[in-house]
C-alpha cells in the first residue's frame, strides 16, 4: 500500500509550482493513499493531489484560510497502523520532538506526521515513529535557512512501513529508504 | 417541374437513373454490335455503330454526373476500336483514307469522338505528322460549343493524346518540323485548357437564374476536367524554369485573369500552386501575385495565398532539414509576400480584415520556418497588421468577431512559437496589436502568456521587462477601462488571480544583481498595488515572500555590499508597507500571519535596526489580533501562532521581549472559551522556558517559576470546566505539560503537582463520566501517559541532574 506524505507547497504565495522531477516522479494511479499536512495553499493544488490518490486527507496549516474545512488534526488507519496528522504550527516548540510525543500519546497514533518546519524528519522516538515530509516545494521559511524540497512515500506491508524520502538536492533527486516495524 | 427545353436544362433526379440506364443499355447493344463487326472485319459497319453509340453522348438531359458515367462506359469501349485500328494500320492499311472518312460522321459528336481516335491511331503509326495532326484535333473541338459536351469531348481529347504529345526541347534533334518540339505540346494543352475554361465558366450563364446554386455545384464536380490540363503541363519533362516563365505561366495566368469567373479562378489561382514543383513558384512569385492582385472580387485570395505561403514554408523547412539554406539567398521571399500582401489589399478594398490578419497568420508562419533567425520579421508583420487595423476605424476589436478571433490567432503564434515571454518582449508591436483587443480578447490573450512563462518557467531578470511584461497583463492585474461588469466566478477569480501570484516568482533579476531585483519587485508592488482589494489578498503576498527572501541574499552577501543593511532596512519597510495595504483592504487574518513572519525574517537577519523593525511587525500583529479578530475559533488560532512565533524570536531585549510575553499570557486569559484560554495558556508557558533573549545570548530562559504560574492558572481555567469530560481532557494535556517542563529540570514543579493531576482525573473526574468514546479516548490518553511515566520511573537516567521520577503514582 502506497501513501504520499507531502506538504507545506504554499502555492502561489512562496513558490510558483512543485518541482517539475516530483512531478515526473507523481504518476497518477500508483498512489493509494495521500496524507496532506497542509498549506496548500489554492484550490488547483488540491485538484492536482487528486488526480494523483482518489483518498486525500488534509489538515489545516497555518496558511490555509480559518474558514477552510480542513480539521486541526485527523487519525486514518492504513492497514494495522494508525497514523496521526497535524500540520504542527499548534505545536510549541515548532517541531519539538517531546512535544511531538505529547500529541502522539494524545492521538494514540502508531506513526504521527506533521509539517510546518520545511525540513525532513524521520525518527523512532518511545517505539512510536515520526515524520515530518517537508516541504515539497522547497518553500520559504523565514527560520530555517536552508530549505530542500522533499516528500515522503511510505509503502505500508502489514507491521512494516518502508519509508522513502525524496529530496532535490542540486537539482538532483535523491532517495533515501527507511524501516519501521511495529511492535 | 421537367422542362426539355433545348437550352439543356436537366430532368429531375428521380429521372437521371432512367435515362441513364436507356443511354447506357443503347452503348451496350451498338459496342456489341461494333465489336462484331470488327470480329468480321467490317470495318464500315463497326464505325456506323460507333458513330450510334457515341450519339448518345449528344444528350441535354442528364446531369454532369450521369454523363460522366456514360462517358466513361463509352470511352472504354471506344478502346476495342482503337485497338482494331491500331492492329489494322501497322499491318500496312491506309490510314489517310479513314482520317478523310470518318469526318462525314453525321454528327459533330459522334465525328469528332471517331476523329480523335483515328487521329491518335494515326500519330502511333506514323510519327512526322504529329504535331500537325494534334493541333488538327484542338481546332476542330471548337466544333462542339456546349459546355457538358464540349468539356468531355476535350477530356476524350487530352486523355487520348497524353503519352503522345512532342515533349522535346527545342534543341533536340529528334524534335523535326513535322514532328514538334515541347513548345507545341505547351500550345496544344494550353489551346484545349483555355477552351475548356471557357466553356466552364459559360455553364455559369446557362438557364435560370434560380438555379444558380445548384449550377455552381455542378461547376465545382466537373473542375478536374479542366485541372487536368495543369497537371499534364505539369508533366511534360522539357518544359524548364524559363519556359514556365516565360510561356506557360503567363498562359495560364491570362486566361484565368481574364475569364473573371470566382469560382474558375479560386480553383485554378491553387490548382497553379498545387500541380506545378516548388522551386518554379520561387522564380514566378512576382508574376502569380501580380495576378492574384486582379482576380474577380469574389475570390479569396486569402485563401489561395495561405496556400501558397503554407507549401513554400513546408519546402523551406524540407530544404533547411537537407543542410540547404531553407529559401534561395537571391529570392526575398518574405519582403514579395509582405510587399504584395500590401498590394492586394490596397487593391481591393473591399476584402474584410480578418482575411487580411489570416494573410499575416501565413506570413508569421513563413517567417518562422525560413527566417527562424529573424525575429525583426515576426515584428514586421505585426506592424503591417497594425497599419491594417488602423485602416479600419474601430477601436477595440471584439473578440468573437471573425477579426477578433483572426488576431487572436496571429498573436498566439508568436507565445507558443517562441515560448518565451521575454522573447516577445522583442516585438515591440506585439503588445500594440495586443491593445487592440477588446477586454476578453486581452484578458485571454493575457491567460495564454501566463499559463505560457509558467510551463517554461520563464525569468523576467529585469525591471523593464518586468514593467513591459505587467502591461501585457494588464487585464488581469487591475480594472480595465472596458471591463466588462459581468459578475464573474469567484472560483475563476481566484484561479486567474493565483497564476499572476504564481508569475509574481518568476520574477528574478541574476544572482548577482539583487538590486535589480529590489527595482523589479517595487516596480511590481506598483502594477500589482492598482489590483484593487480584490486582488492583493494574492498578489502581495507573494512579493512580500520574494522580498524575504532577498532580505536574506543581502545579509548572505554582507561583505560584498556595505550598504546592506540599509538595503534590508528598505526591504522591511517594503514588506511592511505591502502588509499594511492588506489591512486597509480590511483583511487581518493573513497580514496578522505575514506580519509573524516578518518579524521572524527580520529576527534572524541581524543587522543595525532588525530589533525595532521585528518588534514593530510583532506590534503590529498584535494591533490586528485585539483591533479585527473577534471570532474565537479565529483568535485561538492566531494567538496559537503569536505564541509559537515568540517562543522562536531571538532578537528581542529583555525591555521587548517581557511586555509581549506577558501580553500573551493575558490575552490567552482572555480568550472566550474555557478550554481554549487553558490550552493556550499551556502554550505560553513555552515562552518562560525555551525562548530566549538579547541578553540571554541564545540560552533559554528557563524561568521555571513563570511556566508554573502559566500552567497553575491553566489548571484553574480547566477546573472551572463545568463538563467533566472536558475538564478530564484538559487535566491530562496538562499532566503532559508538567512533565515536558519536570522532565527538562524545572525544578519548582514536583512529582507531587505531576500525582495530583492524574489522581484528580482518576478519582474524581473519570468515574463521573459514562462509558462513551470520550472516556476511552482519555483513558488512553492518560494510560500512554502514565506508561511513559512508568518507564521513565523504572529507568531511570544515569545523568546525574536528570530528574527523578521516583514517586510517581500510577496505579
Amino acid at each position: 500500500m502506497l501513501v504520499l506524505v507531502l506538504g507545506d507547497l504554499h502555492i502561489p504565495n512562496r513558490c510558483n509550482a512543485l518541482p517539475a522531477k516530483f512531478k515526473k516522479l507523481l504518476v497518477p494511479g500508483r498512489i493509494h493513499h495521500i496524507l496532506c499536512t497542509g498549506n496548500l495553499c489554492s484550490k488547483e493544488t488540491l485538484d492536482y493531489l487528486k488526480t494523483l490518490a482518489s483518498d486525500v486527507h488534509i489538515v489545516r496549516g497555518d496558511f490555509d484560510k480559518i474558514s477552510s474545512t480542513y480539521p486541526e488534526q485527523k487519525v486514518v488507519t492504513v492497514g494495522q497502523f494508525k497514523i496521526g496528522l497535524a500540520h504542527g504550527h499548534q505545536i510549541v516548540p515548532w517541531g519539538d520532538p517531546e512535544s511531538l510525543a505529547s500529541l502522539q500519546r494524545q492521538l494514540g497514533v502508531d506513526i504521527l506526521i506533521t509539517g510546518h518546519t520545511h525540513k525532513f524528519e524521520a525518527y523512532e522516538h518511545d517505539g512510536k515513529f515520526f515524520i515530518n515530509p517537508g516541504s515539497a516545494t522547497g518553500a520559504y521559511n523565514p527560520i530555517n535557512k536552508f530549505v530542500i524540497p522533499s516528500f515522503v512515500l511510505m509503502d505500508i506491508q502489514s507491521s512494516t512501513v518502508v519509508t522513502y524520502v525524496y529530496q532535490l538536492v542540486e537539482d538532483e533527486v535523491k532517495v533515501e529508504r527507511i524501516e519501521y516495524k511495529k511492535n | 417541374m421537367p422542362t426539355m427545353s433545348k437550352s439543356g436544362s436537366m430532368s429531375p433526379l428521380e429521372d437521371q437513373d432512367k435515362l441513364l440506364d436507356e443511354a447506357l443499355s443503347v452503348v451496350k447493344v451498338q459496342a456489341l454490335q461494333m465489336k462484331r463487326c470488327l470480329d468480321k472485319r467490317k470495318l464500315m459497319d463497326a464505325l456506323k455503330h460507333a458513330s450510334t453509340m457515341l450519339g448518345e453522348l449528344r444528350t441535354s438531359l442528364l446531369s454532369p454526373k450521369s454523363y460522366y458515367e456514360l462517358y466513361m462506359a463509352i470511352c472504354d469501349e471506344l478502346q476495342h476500336l482503337e485497338m482494331y485500328l491500331l492492329d489494322e494500320f501497322q499491318n500496312g492499311r491506309k490510314v489517310a483514307d479513314l482520317y478523310e472518312l470518318v469526318q462525314y460522321a453525321g454528327n459533330i459528336i459522334p465525328r469528332l469522338y471517331l476523329l480523335v481516335t483515328v487521329g491518335v491511331v494515326y500519330i502511333k503509326t506514323n510519327e512526322q505528322s504529329r504535331r500537325d495532326i494534334l493541333r488538327d484535333l484542338v481546332e476542330m473541338c471548337r466544333g462542339v460549343q456546349h459546355p457538358l459536351r464540349g468539356l468531355f469531348l476535350r477530356n476524350y481529347l487530352l486523355q487520348c493524346t497524353r503519352n503522345l504529345l512532342p515533349d522535346l526541347a527545342e534543341s533536340d534533334p529528334l524534335a523535326t518540323e513535322s514532328y514538334g518540339n515541347v513548345r507545341d505540346a505547351v500550345d496544344f494543352i494550353q489551346l484545349n485548357f483555355s477552351e475548356m475554361n471557357k466553356l466552364w465558366v459559360r455553364m455559369a450563364y446557362q438557364g435560370h437564374s434560380r438555379d444558380k446554386e445548384r449550377r455552381e455545384r455542378e461547376r465545382q464536380e466537373l473542375r478536374l476536367l479542366v485541372g487536368t490540363n495543369l497537371v499534364r503541363l505539369a508533366q511534360l519533362d522539357s518544359v524548364d524554369v524559363e519556359l514556365y516563365k516565360k510561356v506557360v505561366l503567363p498562359g495560364i495566368l491570362e486566361q484565368v485573369v481574364s475569364c473573371r469567373d470566382a469560382l474558375a479562378q479560386e480553383y485554378l489561382m491553387e490548382c497553379i500552386i498545387q500541380v506545378f514543383p516548388d522551386e518554379v513558384h520561387l522564380d514566378t512569385l512576382h508574376t502569380y501575385l501580380k495576378a492574384c492582385a486582379e482576380l474577380h472580387t469574389d475570390v479569396k485570395v486569402h485563401v489561395i495565398l495561405v496556400a501558397l505561403v503554407e507549401r513554400l514554408a513546408a519546402y523551406g523547412q524540407r530544404q533547411q532539414a537537407l543542410g540547404q539554406p531553407p529559401i534561395p539567398p537571391h529570392i526575398p521571399l518574405f519582403d514579395i509576400f509582405s510587399d504584395q500582401i500590401g498590394n492586394i489589399a490596397q487593391a481591393r478594398p473591399e476584402m474584410p480584415s480578418e482575411n487580411l490578419v489570416s494573410l499575416q497568420v501565413s506570413l508569421i508562419s513563413l517567417a518562422f520556418r525560413c527566417y527562424p533567425d529573424q525575429i525583426n520579421l515576426v515584428d514586421k508583420v505585426l506592424e503591417s497588421t497594425l497599419v491594417a487595423l488602423d485602416k479600419i476605424s474601430v477601436e477595440k476589436v471584439d473578440f468573437d468577431s471573425s477579426l477578433g478571433k483572426e488576431l487572436n490567432r496571429l498573436l498566439r503564434m508568436p507565445v507558443s512559437h517562441y515560448n518565451s515571454l521575454v522573447t516577445l518582449l522583442q516585438l515591440p508591436h506585439f503588445a500594440q496589436v495586443l491593445h487592440r483587443l477588446d477586454y476578453n480578447g486581452r484578458k485571454s490573450i493575457a491567460l495564454h502568456l501566463v499559463n505560457n512563462a509558467l510551463d517554461n518557467e520563464t525569468y523576467i531578470t529585469t525591471q523593464e521587462h518586468v514593467d513591459a511584461v505587467l502591461n501585457m497583463l494588464a487585464p488581469l492585474i487591475c480594472d480595465q477601462p472596458d471591463q466588462v461588469l459581468t459578475g464573474q466566478d469567484a472560483e475563476d477569480f481566484a484561479e486567474e488571480q493565483n497564476l499572476m501570484a504564481r508569475l509574481i516568482h518568476l520574477l528574478a533579476a541574476e544572482e548577482s544583481d539583487l538590486d535589480q531585483q529590489y527595482r523589479m519587485l517595487t516596480s511590481a508592488r506598483k502594477q500589482f498595488g492598482a489590483g484593487g482589494a480584490r486582488r492583493i489578498p494574492f498578489t502581495l503576498p507573494p512579493l512580500i515572500y520574494e522580498a524575504f527572501k532577498l532580505a536574506r541574499k543581502y545579509f548572505d552577501v554582507r561583505q560584498e555590499d556595505e550598504l546592506w543593511e540599509k538595503k534590508c532596512e528598505k526591504i522591511f519597510t517594503f514588506c511592511h508597507q505591502c502588509i499594511a495595504a492588506l489591512v486597509k483592504a480590511e483583511l487581518a487574518e493573513l497580514p496578522l500571519r505575514l506580519f509573524l513572519q516578518g518579524a521572524l525574517a527580520a529576527s534572524q537577519i541581524i543587522f543595525g535596526t532588525h530589533e525595532t523593525l521585528a518588534y514593530e511587525f510583532i506590534s503590529q500583529a498584535f494591533t490586528l489580533y485585539e483591533e479585527e479578530i473577534s471570532d474565537s475559533k479565529a483568535q485561538f488560532a492566531a494567538l496559537t501562532l503569536m505564541a509559537a512565533s515568540l517562543e522562536k524570536l531571538d532578537c528581542f531585549s529583555e525591555e521587548n521581549s517581557a511586555p509581549v510575553r506577558s501580553k500573551c499570557a493575558l490575552l490567552a486569559s482572555a480568550l472566550l472559551r474555557k478550554p481554549d484560554q487553558c490550552r493556550a495558556l499551556i502554550l505560553v508557558s513555552n515562552l518562560f522556558w525555551s525562548s530566549t533573549t538579547k541578553e540571554l545570548e541564545g540560552k533559554p530562559m528557563r524561568d521555571g517559576k513563570k511556566v508554573l504560574e502559566c500552567l497553575r492558572k491553566a489548571g484553574k481555567v480547566a477546573t472551572e470546566c463545568l463538563d467533566p469530560g472536558v475538564q478530564a481532557q484538559l487535566i491530562v494535556e496538562l499532566v503532559n505539560a508538567y512533565v515536558h517542563f519536570f522532565h527538562q529540570g524545572n525544578q519548582n514543579i514536583t512529582v507531587t503537582h505531576i500525582n495530583e493531576l492524574i489522581s484528580k482525573v482518576r478519582q474524581d473526574l473519570l468515574p463521573q463520566l459514562e462509558n462513551s468514546d470520550e472516556k476511552e479516548l482519555i483513558e488512553r490518553h492518560l494510560g500512554a501517559s502514565c506508561d511513559m511515566l512508568r518507564h521513565r520511573r523504572d529507568n531511570p537516567s544515569t545523568t546525574s541532574d536528570a530528574p527523578s521520577y521516583q514517586g510517581i503514582v500510577l496505579d
